[in-house]
């Protein structure tokens, strides 16, 4: 199930959260668990038993690092087990095709490929587990005891498919103690219709452009090429944001503070500046479980780029199993790095706007890597960007008469600026008078929302291969 | 403040949940005139979870029952049009509240188009003449009314590809006489009108050598003033308006038998239901025989789509029998038909990009 869909809209949020409201605080955790269970096995009924044995097995691992306490060896081999199985999962379902594929490939053999499809969210929850294991482990949190409470914690559904990755440490303690009221309630359905707005009106539209140009990525002179990856740039911030904020909003009306996953990253004054402002909770992930282990950048400058090397190839296969995900994040290592070495200290020193113009094209440049899937597309999509055919014709004139509002609209909520003019105009007029206007605004913007949602049968979901 | 946010968040579920129960208990429509397709009803709604159709249906049904489904749909349509989109759902809208189907030269099958004008051609091998009648679409007749660089194929392409392959029969171009005026196709369908029907047989009657009768010579009627066609159904925008669809007069001893059915050449009853181009012959059938006892030509063999439908009440004037065959619908051997039905001619007439 997916937030933007008629089914959760129209009757699981509303049952489950009417429910939610009338039973008392202690069945909550319970009844989450159960909702959050039909909600995942509602896209892949199969995969249910997955689920459940992964909170089992982490519920385990974790009860038994408590318990074999100053006992390091056994501690560290319940961690490795753990490690081994949750990520093993992970690369079972994701990568074996992948690994097949490319063995097939080098070797001309012709084993057949599973063709298993990846259960939702796995990427999401195994990585929610592992953070869980590894703090307990650490002794930063304590295991959870209570089986229904952990089982809810890996499996809650507003974060279940796309993130943000809540480490445990962060919702330990609104697993047990946590309110829903009416201010709560409030800010989480304004907040999950700025979302479902971001994903509907502007994410679905960007989107439908994009496959409309891509389809003719062998012939599309550069302008139509270049529109085509502005699309996309906007359509994978808009939805993804906006299913981050869907997801923040609806944690809030059920009582939880999900950490923030985007600060308008396309404002981003260089690569490093974009990392931190893009998928914040997958980056602090990596930095926190995978970069600083490693040694971070505390071990010269050889190792430091070779840790980033490690995990930004671990960042792309993250995002899909293909070649074209491994070279993007091999892409942005080259930044990265670039910025590490020299580039960094030179764009601190130029104005910030030199900064932006050099982040958003190669930026916009990664989401074509990102999106071009088989080599043929890549090859034609970079051809085309860089002018195989030509500059421009008149369908691409026609596209930018026809698109170009959309295209601004998403310009101007992508720079962050109404958002902020809001914010002052609401201090000036007082929180309340505020949050009146909000709720006035956001009845019309549901209204539109639902009728694109309703009318147009263009709703792609992006994170099947997450 | 505290009861306002109370009200608006009881306002905000209650009201998303009263369509999802409207949706579970109310009657459900099966059918959308507006968008002009069948509508997935309660009853229809699969039981298999486990292998995801039951989810799927349900998803469906709540869309499609949604109960201001109308009025979403016109609503995202205007938006997108006020936000200067000018393709939506396959159609360009173009300036006077006119729709035109979008088919791009993609959307063109050139070689088997090719192949079908061969064979047409060679039907001249039986020693009936033969006539082919390209119809160019909309778009392509109109190309100065779309929008600024918007894509449509090359009908000029097309002719030449049909030209190439006819062998010995005759080709009628109507593209001078259909790229003078926009009266000639409908503004929310994608066929053309009675008007643009008939200019191109004022043509076929000139290739012939015959006198062309003046269009008001033959009565013609405005049956309806509300047709709203195909691409209506597609891009249901506030600034396209319902237009009249006009008939000619029909000769008064005519017969029309569709596939064995005894009909008539206006269906006087497609004109209070949706799609009132089906007024005409009712629609398309695999083989339609009419004859015209008062005519005094002979007997012609029209292979057609449902652009010919609205040509037929002409042809009807002047032929003792005419054989309707659309191929979609009929497996049938055209050169076996022409030589057992003993035709005198053969016309072909259908949309220029899927001739």
């Amino acid at each position: 199930m997916v937030f933007s869909s008629a089914v959760f809209l129209f009757l699981f949020l509303p049952a489950v959260l009417g429910i939610c409201l009338i039973l008392p605080a202690r069945f909550r955790n319970c009844f989450l668990f159960a909702a959050s269970l039909l909600f995942y096995a509602w896209g892949e009924p199969r995969y249910l038993f997955l689920m459940l044995f992964s909170a089992a097995f982490n519920y385990g691992c974790g009860l038994l690092l408590e318990r074999w306490d100053g006992r390091r060896a056994e501690r560290r081999a319940v961690m490795i087990l753990s490690a081994v199985v949750d990520v093993g999962l992970l690369c079972f379902f994701k990568y074996t095709d992948f690994v097949l594929q490319t063995l097939n490939a080098l070797t001309g053999a012709a084993i057949p490929l599973l063709k298993l499809a990846l259960p939702i969210g796995i990427s999401f929850y195994s990585f929610q587990a592992l953070s869980y294991i590894i703090d307990v482990y650490r002794g930063k949190v304590r295991a959870q005891h209570n089986f229904l409470d952990f089982g809810m914690y890996l499996s809650l559904f507003p974060q279940l498919i796309a993130g943000p990755i809540v480490r445990y440490s962060e919702i330990e303690h609104q697993l047990r103690r946590r309110s829903m009221n009416a201010d709560r309630l409030t800010e989480g359905l304004l907040r999950f219709t700025v979302g479902l707005c971001k994903k509907v009106l502007l994410a679905n539209r960007a989107g439908a452009m994009w496959t409309e140009i891509s389809a003719s990525a062998q012939t599309n002179p550069a302008l139509t090429a270049w529109i085509g990856a502005l699309a996309f740039t906007f359509q994978i911030y808009f939805d993804f944001s906006g299913y981050s904020d869907m997801a923040i909003g609806l944690g809030r009306l059920f009582g939880f503070d999900f950490p923030e996953n985007f600060r308008y990253p396309y404002t981003a004054v260089s690569i490093t500046d974009f990392w931190r402002r893009w998928h914040i909770t997958l980056s602090a992930w990596f930095r926190e479980y995978v970069y600083i282990p490693l040694g971070g950048n505390r071990k010269g400058l050889a190792r430091q780029l070779l840790n980033l090397l490690i995990v930004w190839a671990l960042t792309g296969l993250w995002h899909g199993a293909g070649t074209n995900f491994l070279l993007w994040g091999l892409y942005f290592f080259v930044f990265l790095a670039l910025e590490k070495l020299f580039l960094g200290r030179l764009l601190a020193k130029l104005p910030k706007f030199v900064g932006w113009l050099y982040t958003l094209p190669v930026v916009a440049v990664s989401w074509m890597i990102f999106a071009c899937d088989t080599p043929a597309l890549l090859g034609s999509t970079f051809r085309a960007l860089f002018g195989a055919n030509g500059f421009s014709d008149p369908l691409s004139l026609y596209l930018l008469k026809s698109r170009g509002a959309l295209l601004i609209l998403c310009a101007v909520v992508a720079s962050g600026l109404p958002a902020r003019l809001w914010q002052s105009m609401k201090r000036r007029i007082g929180a309340n008078a505020g949050t009146l206007c909000e709720i006035a605004a956001s009845l019309p913007a549901l209204a539109l929302t639902l009728s694109f949602l309703i009318g147009d049968s263009y709703n792609p979901f992006l994170y099947f291969r997450f | 403040m505290k009861r306002l946010k109370i009200i608006y968040v009881t306002l905000f579920i209650g009201i998303l949940f009263l369509f999802g129960v409207w949706v579970l208990a109310a009657k459900n429509r099966s059918f959308s005139d507006m968008e002009n397709r069948t509508l997935k009803t309660r009853q229809e709604i699969s039981s298999d979870f486990s292998g995801g159709d039951f989810q799927a249906d349900l998803e469906l049904c709540l869309a499609d029952q949604f109960p201001l489904r109308d009025a979403a749909v016109r609503l995202q349509t205007d938006v997108r049009y006020w936000m200067g989109q000018r393709d939506i759902g396959g159609a360009y809208l173009c300036s006077g509240g006119r729709l035109v189907q979008k088919i791009t030269d993609a959307d063109v099958d050139l070689a088997h188009l090719k192949k079908d004008a061969g064979r047409y051609g060679r039907l001249q091998n039986t020693g009936v003449p033969v006539c082919l009648i390209p119809v160019p679409s909309a778009g392509a007749a109109l190309r100065s009314q779309l929008p600024d660089g918007a894509a449509m194929y090359d009908l000029d392409r097309v002719y030449a590809a049909i030209s190439e392959q006819k062998g010995d029969a005759a080709l009628l171009d109507l593209r001078p006489a259909m790229r003078e005026c926009g009266a000639d196709y409908y503004r929310t369908d994608h066929h053309w009108t009675t008007r643009g029907a008939y200019e191109a047989y004022a043509l076929w009657r000139q290739a012939h050598g015959q006198d062309v009768p003046a269009f008001e010579d033959l009565n013609p009627q405005t049956a309806t003033e509300d047709f709203r066609g195909s691409l209506y159904a597609k891009a249901p925008a506030s600034c396209v308006k319902g237009e009249p669809i006009v008939l000619i007069e029909a000769p008064p001893r005519l017969t029309v038998d569709a596939d064995g059915q005894t009909i008539s050449l206006y269906d006087l009853d497609a004109l209070s239901q949706r799609d009132k181009y089906r007024v005409f012959l009712s629609g398309n059938h695999g083989l339609v025989t009419i004859e015209n006892p008062d005519a005094s030509g002979g007997t012609l063999l029209l292979v057609k789509d449902s652009f010919a439908n609205c040509l037929v009440p002409f042809l009807a004037r002047d032929y003792r029998r005419i054989l309707l065959v659309d191929e979609r619908y009929a497996a049938v051997s055209l050169m076996e038909l022409a030589q057992s039905e003993q035709v005198d001619e053969i016309a072909v007439v259908k949309e220029a990009c899927s001739f």
